[in-house]
C-alpha cells in the first residue's frame, strides 16, 4: 500500500515552521513557511530557498505545471515562477490581503478567493 | 476574482460565495467553490463548510457539506474532505452531465448521506460508512450510465 512508510528528509531550516507543501509530480514541490521558501527537483532530496524580502511570509500556492507555480503573499501579492522555481516574478501587490485559495487553468486563466470582499 | 491575461489583471466574479476557503476550476466557466461558516443550530452554532459550483458561467449550490475543514481539491475533478463523524471519503472520476447535478444533489441526500459535493463534470460523496455498501452494492448514482 503506498503511503505506508515514510522517510524523514532534513530541510535546510530548523525550525521550518512550514505552512503549506504541494507537489506538482514526483519530482517538483514547493513549500513554504514563515522562515523559508524551498522547492525541491529531485522528489525532496534537496531543497532550495528562493526567499526574497518581499516574498516573506506567503501563504498560498499553487502548482500549474513542471516549471510553473504561482504563490500568494499575506500582503496581497502574486508571484509566478516559470522555471520550476529559480526565479519568481511579481505579476502584482495589489490584491486583497488573505488570498485563501489561488489556482490556474492555464498560464492566463485564474482564480483566487479571499476571505476579505474583493 | 479570476484573470485571463496571467494575473496581471483581476476582474470580479459576480455572485461568486463569500468566505471562500477552496476553489477548483476545470474551466474559464466551470467549478467549484469551497467556504465555510456557521450555521445556526438548536444547541449551539456550528461551524461547517459548504460549496457553490459554477456550471456555464451560473452559479448553483451553497449547499452545506457537514465538515469541519475545507476539501482539499486535488484536480478539477476529485475533492477530498473528512466530515464531522470522520467518516469516509468517496471520490470519482465517473463523468455527469451538468444538466442531472440537481437531481444527483437530491437522490444522495434523500438517501440518507451526510453530505455531497458535485460539480458539472465529478461527483463525490461523503457519507456514513454503512452507505459505502449500498452505493457500491446498487451501483449508486457513481456507476449508472446517463
Amino acid at each position: 500500500m503506498e503511503g505506508e512508510t515514510w522517510d524523514s528528509i532534513p530541510l535546510p531550516y530548523k525550525p521550518a515552521d512550514l505552512r503549506s507543501i504541494k507537489f506538482y509530480s514526483p519530482t517538483f514541490g514547493i513549500t513554504i513557511g514563515t522562515i523559508a521558501n524551498l522547492f525541491t527537483r529531485d522528489g525532496g532530496q534537496t531543497w532550495t530557498d528562493f526567499t526574497s524580502e518581499e516574498m516573506k511570509i506567503c501563504n498560498n500556492l499553487f502548482l500549474l505545471s513542471e516549471n510553473v507555480a504561482y504563490l500568494s503573499g499575506l500582503k496581497g501579492q502574486l508571484f509566478k515562477t516559470g522555471n520550476g522555481g529559480s526565479t519568481w516574478q511579481n505579476l502584482s501587490d495589489h490584491y486583497p490581503n488573505n488570498i485563501q485559495s489561488l489556482m490556474f487553468i492555464n498560464e492566463q486563466v485564474g482564480f483566487i478567493s479571499s476571505i476579505m470582499p474583493c | 476574482m479570476t484573470t485571463t491575461d496571467g494575473g496581471f489583471t483581476w476582474n470580479k466574479l459576480d455572485y461568486a460565495p463569500v468566505s471562500a476557503r477552496a476553489i477548483c476550476f476545470s474551466s474559464e466557466t466551470n467549478g467549484i467553490v469551497f467556504g465555510s461558516r456557521t450555521y445556526a443550530s438548536n444547541k449551539w452554532d456550528v461551524w461547517d463548510s459548504y460549496f457553490n459550483v459554477m456550471i456555464n458561467g451560473k452559479w448553483y449550490g451553497d449547499s452545506r457539506v457537514t465538515s469541519h475543514i475545507e476539501p482539499f481539491c486535488l484536480n478539477a475533478k476529485t475533492y477530498f474532505t473528512i466530515t464531522r463523524d470522520n467518516k469516509i471519503r468517496l471520490s470519482t472520476d465517473k463523468l455527469i452531465p451538468a444538466d442531472l447535478i440537481f437531481g444527483l444533489v437530491l437522490i444522495y441526500l434523500r438517501s440518507g448521506c451526510s453530505s455531497s459535493c458535485l460539480t458539472g463534470k465529478t461527483a463525490i460523496l461523503s457519507c456514513p460508512e454503512a452507505f459505502t455498501d449500498w452505493i457500491q452494492e446498487n451501483n449508486c448514482l457513481l456507476n449508472k450510465e446517463w
